[in-house]
């Protein structure tokens, strides 16, 4: 940040930061208002509809009662939602994270140009869109799909197995669709460990794992703290994905939310529903990021001591 | 030694290939059926066609899907690309108070679920319609806006970092030679920081072209988006007609994407 004009006398300068903040606070309002009134109001009006009283065919009734969080907690129907999401949630992570490494770790040790063509594969997906890319692996899952007609030409199945609508089908479909996210962000990392790092321990007579183990995982802990909760965050939130590969038999939260609301016009119980999603997802997202910090900061004093 | 390591070598290859084609998988296959000849998937193909593609011409819903989502798209990224810029030279180049707490304002329709934000615009409009007799869910302004509100933190992030990541001393030397804020403003800085503000336009385009979740509650059922359209779609059945669709936004995608690698790199946008 720049001082204020510094040339100016310190009689004027009262008047002058005066201006500056009205300048500044003009340029920032119309953003502040659009989110203020399309985003920050929207989402209050919606907490606040989760205390009111859902009364069937007659809308709802203003109250200040904690009957629907009550009844999506105690309800084993909603209960299995919540935790099926963070289940899949949790295992797509994992997944990306293994799959995202290798790639993210290739990525950071290329040169300039190769860089930025292989970032644009990793991107391009990305940008599409998930129904798009949740279509691309119907075609490949489907009865008639790609998957089942090679495994039905090599002979290994004789009738097409079900693979859409299975808990695997979404968490290895969610993983493909957060894992340029993983990458980007382990590439960010990754890309600051210095080659030579390996090379030196490499010339000491360290194996491959030894390196990957004692080196680069824990130097690359932040870059893999952030892009898990990142992708966690992204998977517990998914909407196309669970709709179109899951279907009804793989409900996760956020399309049983939006049909509360499109469906049943439960808007109550809805709203419930969301501020369940967002707590609980920030609480792990909290406890996992306090526990692995706490690991990680304990691994380096051990190192430094040795 | 030498042997060993070519070996592991070609297995890091080999594991690189499989899990990019992984990521690319379905990307390649929805092209790949887009020219299939028969209507009902199956592999290999029996022959190719274009027939799917002239298909869509056909299907009205398709095409008025793809005009409503250039329009929004196109003025949504308008918007969100002048209150951004704005927004960004407030945070950036002015003593104000709070600063952090804009910033994280700007950036939160990031955090929250995509699905409840739509949700909960449609509530808070649903409402405001019912208190003002005038219609809003569904209208094109409220889609335009809330469109707007997911494009606002790409916007505001890119703009900000080019503003931060320019040398400052030379709209100093301007002024110091007698241009005004706004002359030096004009002049100097937009110039330089022009890579980072088209970049933030491509991206407030592509955000919003794509998006799904949040328009889902706000058009008529007549009246959706493309990504609501093709996902209405898919959801009964996935042929080659949808995979045409779908092949149209990913060479749109493509070469919007490839613009914006080449004005600001996209390694250092990502």
């Amino acid at each position: 940040m720049q001082p204020l004009n510094r040339t100016e006398s310190p009689v004027r300068h009262d008047h002058l930061v005066r201006m500056e903040r009205i300048r500044a606070a003009s340029l920032v309002s119309p953003a502040t208002l659009l989110i203020t009134v399309m985003f920050v109001l929207p989402l209050l009006l919606f907490i606040r509809f989760s205390f009111n009283q859902f009364v069937p065919g007659e809308f709802m009734k203003t109250a200040w009662t904690l009957e629907n969080y009550i009844k999506f907690l105690s309800d084993p129907y909603y209960l299995k939602i919540l935790f099926r999401t963070i289940a899949i949630a949790v295992a797509s992570t994992v997944l990306a994270l293994i799959l995202a490494f290798p790639v993210a770790h290739f990525l950071a040790r290329l040169r300039k140009r190769w860089k930025s063509i292989l970032i644009i594969i990793v991107v391009f997906p990305l940008l599409l869109g998930n129904v798009i890319r949740a279509m691309g692996w119907i075609a490949v899952y489907s009865q008639a799909g790609l998957m089942n007609q090679l495994l039905q030409s090599f002979g290994a199945i004789s009738s097409p197995l079900q693979i859409l609508q299975t808990p695997f089908a979404v968490t290895v479909v969610l993983a493909a669709v957060v894992m340029p996210y993983m990458i980007l962000t382990l590439q960010a990392v990754l890309e600051k460990i210095q080659p030579d790092l390996e090379e030196a321990a490499r010339d000491l007579g360290a194996s491959a794992w030894q390196v990957f183990r004692l080196i680069i995982l824990p130097l690359a802990m932040p870059g893999i703290l952030a892009g898990t909760l990142l992708v966690f965050v992204l998977c517990m939130n998914a909407y196309a994905t669970p709709i179109l590969i899951g279907g009804p038999k793989v409900l996760m939260m956020a399309p049983a939310l939006y049909s509360q609301i499109q469906d049943v016009s439960n808007w109550p119980l809805g709203g419930a529903m969301a501020v369940v999603l967002i707590a609980v997802t920030l609480v792990t997202a909290a406890l996992y990021s306090r526990i692995l910090s706490r690991m990680y900061f304990r691994s380096i004093e051990g190192g430094t001591q040795v | 030694m030498r042997s060993g390591l070519r070996v592991s070598r070609l297995f890091s290859y080999g594991a690189l290939t499989a899990i990019l084609g992984f990521m690319l998988t379905p990307v390649v296959l929805v092209v790949w059926i887009s020219f299939f000849s028969q209507p009902l998937i199956a592999f290999p193909p029996k022959g190719y066609s274009l027939a799917w593609y002239q298909n869509i011409l056909d299907q009205k819903n398709f095409v008025h899907a793809f005009i409503l989502s250039f329009q929004v798209a196109l003025a949504a990224t308008a918007i969100s690309m002048i209150i951004g810029l704005l927004a960004s030279i407030g945070l950036t180049r002015f003593k104000l108070p709070g600063k952090s707490t804009l910033q994280n304002l700007f950036l939160s329709p990031l955090v929250v679920p995509a699905i409840i934000t739509g949700m909960a615009m449609y509530i808070f409009f649903m409402r405001l319609q019912r208190s003002m007799g005038i219609e809003l869910v569904p209208s094109f302004m409220v889609l335009v806006l809330a469109h707007v509100v997911v494009t606002i933190p790409w916007t505001v992030r890119l703009i900000t970092a080019g503003l931060i990541g320019m040398n400052e001393e030379l709209e100093e030397a301007a002024r110091d030679l007698g241009a005004s804020k706004w002359r030096a403003f004009w002049r100097i800085t937009l110039p330089i920081i022009r890579p980072s503000i088209v970049a933030a336009g491509i991206f407030a385009f592509i955000f919003s072209f794509g998006n799904l979740e949040v328009s889902l509650m706000l058009v008529e059922p007549g009246e959706t988006t493309i990504p609501i359209e093709i996902l209405n779609y898919v959801f009964w059945k996935m042929d080659p007609t949808i995979a045409a669709v779908a092949t149209v936004q990913i060479v749109i995608t493509g070469i919007l994407m490839l613009i914006a690698d080449r004005v600001v790199g996209l390694s250092n946008v990502f």
